[in-house]
């Protein structure tokens, strides 16, 4: 994509939003009480406060810090079974049935057994999030590498690519579409598993996270704070789709003509 | 294995078969024949005559059920750049690298030509002599038309230089127009450079234009109907009468086993 074409894009998608709250703005104007939907300045106001104050920073911290392990042992998990399915048939027929029972799992139907099993602490937000990446990031990787083009795989032969130069300069940038789509999934799923996690876990141990920053807001009817919880989900994921995975994709995938 | 001095094929193969289970084909059975250095080998035969098989075995992707071939004496177990090798598919470039980047890459495999420098001028100098400049040198394969890919293709090929150049139905996928340029300039190439060229195709034209020698396959089961010396002098001019009368031949030869 172009420079020009993003930019438009930006344009375009920010009006959007402006849109949305002054619709926002309106119906509470005419309808709502402060208590049930409060303005958008009003939230925008305790936003800014939350910020300002560091709290809402630490929650993000503990949140994001439960996604990063959480994501990093899922890959790493991956790349192993991954590895272990492509060079064995019978791991194969094991991730293939593994990844059918447990990919449409709902992680929080797992909550029960990790609360007795692991625990509520951040050891059991960790598990949690695994069960929830492990399987699309499993799932892409290995179709992917078995999608890999034929003829790619026969000129590397022909060149003189052996194992691990096969591996690391033909298969994996190959590909790499279907490693950064499953990336994107399990990030989003991460997100919801790691908040709904932090609610439920929140009302019994330490828990920091955003997940019980907007849970305990419920109990003070704060709709401001849960609001705030709420827009630093979204500014974050903006953040991560725009700052890290368009940029990832435009530099290679989006380059290389493998994708749109 | 000997070393070869007993006999100066370049690329001996003897009684190749090849056999598949699944399902049940006998593809090739007691194929035959020699390349000798700097020649212009091309096999022809219909579809499902075992020539791309053949080549296959050749290259060393596959495993003769019987037969073997040998390579300087030497008999093929794997895939090398030795037997470097064109495809018919015009996505055999690695989309994730540049032009250059595709024929530097497996000259650094090899640890051709010393140093990176040696190896990025050795690149340029085959990309130019298929006729890319250096606009394309940086451009992606996506952003290249059918026919410069498989420019492209062969300078990575030729730039492994190896001892037999493998090519398998090359311009197969191209258009009429752009495949008899291409002819041209492989021709030329062939001149400058004295490679030993292997070269599968199913056009009679492109046969006679380039070979200077034409091995025919017939099929059921895949297997030498005759080799040929190309009798059309140089330059093959399809208004040379011998241009038609050996078309003749191998028309004939080739409509007789389609039936």
């Amino acid at each position: 994509m172009t420079s020009i074409s993003f930019l438009r894009k930006t344009v375009y998608q920010a009006i959007f939003i402006l849109i949305v709250l002054g619709i926002w703005a309106f119906f509470v104007r005419e309808q709502a009480t402060e208590m049930t939907m409060p303005p958008p300045w009003e939230v925008g106001r305790v936003f800014f406060n939350f910020i300002v104050s560091g709290e809402l920073l630490f929650k993000l911290y503990h949140t994001v810090l439960a996604i990063a392990v959480g994501l990093f042992a899922s890959i790493l998990i991956a790349i192993v079974m991954t590895s272990a399915a492509l060079l064995f048939t019978r791991a194969a027929y094991v991730v293939e049935v593994l990844t059918t029972i447990m990919h449409p799992m709902p992680s929080v139907a797992m909550i029960p057994l990790v609360i007795v099993w692991i625990g509520i602490g951040f050891s059991g937000v960790v598990a949690l999030t695994i069960n929830s990446c492990l399987w699309p990031i499993l799932l892409n990787s290995y179709t992917g590498f078995r999608a890999v083009h034929v003829t790619y795989m026969e000129v590397g032969r022909n060149v003189g690519l052996r194992k691990f130069k096969l591996i690391l300069h033909v298969m994996i940038p190959s590909a790499l579409p279907y490693l950064l789509a499953g990336l994107k999934v399990a990030w989003a799923r991460s997100w919801r598993t790691v908040v709904a996690a932090e609610m439920v876990f929140g009302t019994t141990s330490a828990s920091e996270g955003i997940g019980w920053f907007i849970f305990e807001a419920l109990q003070y009817v704060n709709f401001s704070q849960i609001l705030s919880g709420v827009l630093v989900i979204i500014l974050f994921g903006i953040v991560m789709e725009r700052g890290v995975f368009e940029t990832i994709e435009k530099k290679t995938v989006i380059r290389w003509g493998m994708s749109k | 294995m000997g070393n070869g001095n007993e006999n100066n094929a370049k690329l001996k193969v003897s009684g190749l078969a090849k056999r598949y289970i699944d399902p049940p084909v006998q593809a090739l059975k007691d194929v035959e024949f020699e390349v000798h250095d700097r020649d212009f080998f091309c096999i022809i035969g219909p579809s499902g005559c075992g020539k791309s098989t053949t080549l296959r075995l050749i290259a060393g992707f596959e495993n003769p059920t019987d037969g073997q071939v040998l390579l300087d004496g030497n008999e093929v177990q794997e895939p090398g750049p030795d037997r470097a090798m064109v495809f018919q598919d015009l996505n055999q470039l690695f989309p994730w690298k540049t032009t250059l980047k595709n024929v530097v890459y497996p000259l650094k495999v090899n640890k051709l030509y010393g140093s990176n420098e040696n190896r990025m001028e050795e690149a340029k100098k085959y990309l130019r002599m298929v006729g890319l400049n250096e606009n394309f040198d940086s451009a992606f394969p996506h952003q290249l038309s059918g026919g410069m890919k498989q420019r492209v293709a062969i300078a990575r090929a030729l730039a492994l230089d190896p001892k037999v150049l493998l090519m398998d139905e090359p311009f197969g996928s191209i258009d009429a127009q752009t495949r008899t340029t291409l002819q041209q300039e492989v021709m030329k190439i062939w001149e400058e450079t004295k490679k030993t060229i292997l070269f599968v195709t199913h056009n009679i034209e492109e046969a006679i234009l380039l070979g200077t020698k034409i091995l025919v396959l017939g099929t059921n089961p895949g297997r030498v109907l005759e080799l040929f010396d190309n009798p059309v002098a140089p330059p093959r001019l399809a208004t040379d009468p011998n241009f038609g009368k050996f078309w003749k031949t191998l028309y004939n030869l080739l409509g007789h086993e389609d039936k």
